[in-house]
């Protein structure tokens, strides 16, 4: 536990003080904890329903600066489930406006945007900027991709995925916990075409909220992260469940 | 258990506009959700206690989802202190009171709302009117006096009532239904001592939590669709991720709803 006594407030300003008064005050967050969030970097792998609501999150929590990456332009079916669009973006890159209004939040978040999916060729590079991974991507290919690279970089990746009213999170912290390809080894074959799923806007945010509450976390060394387990949800009954997850021996990602 | 929805079921309930079938089709498919239930919650008007944390939140989510109608009270104005969990305020609205700038950005997200404002809380001079314009409520206070004032009237106006609440990363919410479940005042006949309103901790994850599944309770209790926290306390805590459902019975001899109960006399 650490006592916010012993740390300076002179580095956080007035109005920052201010603002996270209500967080800072959690027993074992405090302001420790928000300095380790304004310290850190975050990048997500596509800002829809579940990414975006993770943005939107942590940019409310004071995190440091957040690394978004997303291809396309913003369509009317958006609109049910991700939160800071409006009918009057229709059209515009999706990245730019999440961007726009994300620093409207909180102008003190450094925001990089990159306005393409994850792929090969950026891969890397996007993960090296960053401290940890939020994984909302709803291709298994994509998904895959980032696994394989925050393994290699030895970066921890909060993963979020949903399915009409069901959510997936886990916590991949690699070398200590299994990742993506321990858990499924192959692309499920029910995991079809990403256009067609269903999607109400709780289902999302249940899972974006969720992971963003994950980083935290993990960034500042608070609560007890998802890690071992993939946890899931279901918004039609509100069932709960802890799955225990093991790591695979003979992966051929992180072993 | 299933609400069946009698205060939409009568009503003529409004056709889709080609551009909301655009925006809600991929809800459309949701399994037992449908067409009717998106037109149910076109018809659908929804009060909501203090727009702040939870209750902005549940706003901004049943906006989306293609609630058309909503009733809100909540005084004063934005501050520093709200920015970190509500999510209908921006930094730019700082000083602005705070039902003008919710109403802003819930246009923003549907400019088709019907929207009436109230720059006050809920107080015994308005409880009656702003209830009587919705179908349904919820409740997002902090103060248990303003909750127990929300209950006691829906009570009386026979509206089905999702109580929502949460203390630094824990959540609490429920749906009441008067005259099946039980009310506030049967699980908690007076406030509890610890509960301390003003300044409680919290960071924004919970509070969303909170309000996504609150949120789903409304849409529930309104489409019938799914299965409602009615009768149940769902309890989640953020920082472990446990969440439980606990089962609450009417208490015997309540004052507010009356309940016969079937077993808590409050022993």
């Amino acid at each position: 536990m650490v006592n916010n006594s012993m740390i300076g407030e002179s580095d956080f300003s007035e109005f920052e003080m201010d603002r996270y008064s209500r967080q800072i005050r959690i027993e074992g967050f405090g302001l420790e904890g928000q300095r380790r969030l304004r310290a850190a970097s975050v990048f997500i792998s596509r800002v829809g329903g579940v990414g975006g609501t993770a943005a939107m999150n942590l940019v409310r929590a004071g995190v440091g600066r957040l690394i978004l990456a997303h291809g396309g332009r913003i369509v009317p079916e958006y609109l049910n489930r991700w939160q800071l669009i409006n009918p009057a973006d229709i059209g515009r890159p999706s990245v730019e406006v999440w961007a726009e209004r994300l620093k409207a939040i909180n102008p003190d978040v450094e925001i990089v945007s990159v306005q393409e999916n994850v792929n090969e060729n950026n891969v890397a590079g996007l993960v090296s900027q960053a401290d940890l991974v939020i994984d909302g991507a709803p291709l298994f290919e994509e998904r895959y991709l980032m696994n394989r690279e925050a393994v290699r970089q030895g970066k921890p990746i909060c993963m979020g995925a949903m399915y009409s009213t069901e959510g997936y999170a886990t916590t991949i912290i690699p070398g200590e916990t299994p990742c993506l390809s321990c858990v499924y080894p192959e692309k499920p074959d029910y995991w079809t075409d990403i256009k067609v799923f269903p999607a109400i806007g709780p289902g999302p945010v249940i899972v974006g909220t969720t992971i963003a509450m994950e980083a935290i976390k993990v960034l500042t060394d608070f609560g007890q992260p998802l890690k071992n387990v993939l946890w899931f949800f279901d918004l039609e009954t509100n069932s709960t469940r802890h799955l225990a997850i093991r790591r695979r021996a003979d992966c051929p990602i992180c072993n | 258990m299933n609400l069946t929805t009698e205060f939409t079921k009568a009503r003529d309930l409004p056709e889709l506009s080609e551009f909301e079938e655009h925006v809600y089709a991929r809800q459309l498919q949701l399994p037992d959700f449908g067409m009717t239930a998106q037109r149910k919650l076109k018809a659908s008007t929804v009060m909501i206690s203090r727009v702040g944390g939870l209750g902005g939140t549940v706003a901004m989510l049943l906006a989306r989802a293609g609630v058309g109608g909503f009733v809100l009270a909540h005084d004063g104005v934005i501050e520093h202190e709200n920015l970190n969990r509500m999510h209908l305020a921006f930094r730019e609205h700082l000083g602005k009171p705070r039902i003008d700038v919710f109403r802003e950005t819930l246009l923003r997200i549907n400019p088709d709302l019907r929207l009436v404002t109230e720059n006050k809380n809920v107080m015994e001079s308005n409880v009656c009117s702003l209830v009587e314009q919705a179908d349904i409520i919820a409740d997002g206070a902090p103060a248990f006096e303003e909750r127990y004032l929300m209950n006691r009237e829906a009570v009386r106006q026979n509206k089905p009532l999702v109580m929502a609440a949460m203390f630094g990363l824990e959540g609490y919410v429920t749906s009441i239904i008067p005259g099946t479940t039980p009310c506030l005042s049967c699980i908690y006949p007076e406030p509890p001592e610890y509960w301390s309103v003003l300044g409680f901790p919290v960071m924004t994850p919970s509070s969303v939590l909170v309000a996504t599944v609150a949120a789903m309770e409304v849409i529930k209790l309104l489409t019938g669709y799914g299965e409602t926290l009615a009768g149940k306390l769902l309890y989640c805590d953020l920082s472990t991720n446990v969440f439980q459902r606990m089962k609450i019975s009417p208490r015997v001899g309540c004052p507010v709803c009356g309940a016969k109960g079937d077993g808590n006399d409050g022993k």
